[in-house]
């Protein structure tokens, strides 16, 4: 196990797939980029030249019948995941999806349910890079109790442009490609439960400001995926978090995070900058958080370990996805029906 | 009536009367304070030396039997709002009642209801000064359409100390006296409404951090008024609003407030300077608040100016104090059940 050759073909190549996994995928040993199925044959032809890769077929489907390849790379939007991790896992290959996870929480679900069926068969997420910047200083102070016993967390996600009114129809703001995911919300979520554990019972108000939108063919559509959205949740461990995400809020001061503990606070600031202070201390003062002590980017180099036997994966397991869909479907649900809902779903 | 010699009596004399409603009053001509009663009539008779206030009665009934009095200032706690304003009215009296306005709503509404009964006394409730000095600036802007439609609003409180483990019971931490009042969460929203109009939908969170203080006889008792809140609103006027409340945010900011438009963004910093960008800036500015432009105490002259028929009372009426009191129980309510409250109740 531990060399066999792998032998990775990509359904679907967008920005991510080329910007990150297509670079991660060549840094890992004994490893092939052996195939590509994009959108179309010209737009699958033209990256594959520019990496190199071997075969470009018309369509994922033939690419799954290729029995040469062994894992897959799925870079497409949310509402292909289900059915292509399904087809990939019954075709006997690993899987390694872009995130959010899927639609809907059923539908992670069942991507889980079908990942158990395999159990010789690697399935992972990739995981939000939104944190490594201060993952391992956070980790670090929250694992020592800097904070004491935490009660309190603010998380702002505000982009700092003005609404944009008419603006382009993104697959972000598109139910059908997006489903329940909304602005960042899931990416942000993900981090804070890996900080902080999950929630337990959700509250969430949303307004969709920019209803109107131009899709790619210049048409009017109107948009249902809310981009201001206030969301309060529990800890399992008792203390209570509020975030608020926006592209609506205009000069606004961007992301931010603050942790409030018994003993101490920790402030993420713009720019990923941390402070933090104690009970006694007259201020906040900046952490130092070194360049070479940050943590890297290791996505691919995790799923091929995992392929070989040399490690587990752990970001992100689908058991991780399911939980943070059924967070973001319960931010949706307690928006729709102005009640609480309890977690897991 | 512009004439009429105003006599004043005080019910319950606590610092606000003695720091605040004392020297307004000393200012109004042809008003005297005749008379006090406080919880004893050794501290009635301390306030009444300090001030030269003539009389000094036992007890509440026996001041407004007194028939010289034809005005009182009730500046107990709020759980004897409503029993003291409803006398007072049926002994003939006009009202001027300390904030919070009462512990309920129900409590409020009776208060309205009996003040329309008495259509010829003033019934009054102290306002909340927290923001006179930028409440004219920011009606000004809003009003005049700085922001374009507004979007949403955040309203920040915060402590800057860490949570007061098993430090004193005050009255605002004792639901008997304060009934739904929490924290300074009211007096903010007071000054919210003046800005942007009522709310009509809330979904609310909280938590009691310090779950037990010590009382004037060093005794533990438990505590069931939050001292963490955040809450969400839906405004009249399509805006969705969070407010977020603590004490226990070691080293957080404190106060701020900021309003997000389609085409402006007004910010009130923690030492009450406004802030404001449109869309187009690269950063906020500093809006000039001079002072003639900012609004200040003048809850007393307000009150006689109302007794002699030259003044109508806007801080604070009885119906806005009545609504504030039904957003305060509404938040206490989602809070308890999970599910959205609407307003009015």
């Amino acid at each position: 196990m531990p060399d066999e050759e792998i032998r990775v073909g990509l359904m679907g190549a967008g920005g991510n797939v080329r910007n990150r996994h297509i670079p991660g995928f060549q840094g890992v040993n004994d490893l092939s980029i052996v195939a590509l199925a994009n959108r179309s044959m010209e737009s699958g032809r033209a990256i594959a030249d520019q990496f190199n890769i071997p075969q470009v077929y018309g369509d994922w489907r033939e690419l799954l019948d290729d029995e040469s390849i062994n894992a897959v790379c799925i870079g497409t939007w949310p509402y292909m995941h289900l059915t292509m991790t399904r087809a990939a896992l019954e075709k006997g290959k690993h899987v390694l999806t872009e995130a959010r996870m899927a639609s809907s929480a059923e539908e992670a679900r069942e991507m889980l349910k079908l990942s158990r069926a395999h159990p010789d068969l690697v399935t992972m997420l990739t995981p939000t890079s939104t944190a490594y910047r201060v993952e391992r200083v956070i980790r670090g102070m929250l694992d020592e109790g800097y904070l004491g016993e935490l009660l309190s967390v603010e998380v702002h996600a505000l982009q700092t442009g003005f609404a944009d009114r008419m603006g382009d129809l993104h697959w972000r703001h598109d139910w059908e490609m997006s489903g329940y995911n909304t602005l960042n919300i899931g990416a942000q979520y993900e981090t804070m439960a890996s900080w902080l554990g999950r929630a337990t019972r959700v509250m969430a108000m949303g307004k969709t400001h920019v209803p109107y939108r131009r899709n790619g063919s210049g048409e009017i559509v109107s948009v249902g995926i809310p981009d201001h959205l206030d969301v309060m949740y529990e800890l399992a461990a008792g203390a209570q978090v509020h975030m608020r995400f926006s592209a609506t809020t205009g000069l606004s001061t961007g992301n931010q995070i603050w942790f409030y503990g018994t003993e101490g606070t920790i402030h993420i600031g713009p720019g990923a900058a941390i402070f933090a202070g104690r009970r006694g201390d007259s201020q906040l003062t900046e952490v130092p958080n070194p360049e070479d002590q940050r943590v890297g980017y290791r996505v691919e180099e995790e799923f091929t370990n995992a392929i070989r036997g040399l490690g587990q994966v752990k970001h992100n397991s689908f058991e991780v996805g399911v939980h943070y869909m059924e967070w973001t479907e319960a931010v949706a649900r307690s928006a729709q029906t102005g009640q609480s809902v309890n977690l897991p779903l | 009536m512009a004439n009429e010699p105003i006599r004043v009596g005080l019910i319950g004399a606590g610092r606000n009367t003695r720091d605040r409603h004392m020297p307004g009053f000393d200012k109004v001509a042809g008003l005297e304070v005749a008379a006090v009663a406080n919880r004893s009539r050794a501290s009635g008779r301390t306030v009444a030396d300090q001030f030269n206030i003539p009389t000094v009665y036992d007890n509440w009934q026996e001041l407004l039997e007194d028939e010289s009095l034809n005005a009182v200032c009730i500046g107990t706690w709020p759980n004897m709002h409503r029993t003291l304003s409803i006398a007072a009215l049926e002994a003939g009296k006009h009202v001027l009642c300390e904030a919070r306005m009462a512990t309920t709503a129900q409590e409020a509404r009776d208060m309205l209801n009996v003040s329309r009964a008495h259509p010829n006394q003033v019934a009054q409730i102290v306002p909340s000064p927290l923001t006179f000095k930028v409440d004219p600036l920011l009606q000004k802007m809003i009003g005049e359409g700085y922001l374009g439609e507004l979007l949403s609003v955040e309203v920040q409180s915060c402590a800057p100390g860490f949570a007061d483990i098993n430090g004193p019971m005050h009255w605002r931490n004792d639901r008997d006296i304060s009934g739904f009042n929490i924290l300074n969460m009211g007096i903010w929203y007071e000054g919210m409404i003046r800005w942007v109009g009522r709310a009509t939908k809330v979904m609310a969170m909280t938590k009691v951090c310090v779950t037990s203080r010590r009382d004037e006889n060093g005794a533990q008792v438990p505590v069931s008024i939050p001292d963490q809140v955040n809450v969400l609103c839906e405004l009249a006027n399509g805006a969705q609003a969070h407010l977020r409340f603590s004490v226990v945010t070691g080293l957080a900011t404190g106060n701020e407030v900021w309003f997000h438009g389609t085409e402006g963004t007004i910010k009130v910093d923690n030492g009450l300077n406004v802030w404001a960008g449109k869309r187009g800036d690269t950063q906020l500015s500093e809006v000039p608040n001079p002072a003639e432009m900012q609004g200040g105490w003048r809850v007393e002259e307000e009150f006689a100016n109302a007794i002699r028929g030259t003044e109508v009372i806007t801080r604070t009426p009885f119906d806005v104090g009545l609504h504030y009191m039904e957003w305060t129980e509404a938040v206490t309510r989602s809070a308890q059940t999970g599910a959205a409250v609407a307003l009015p109740l």
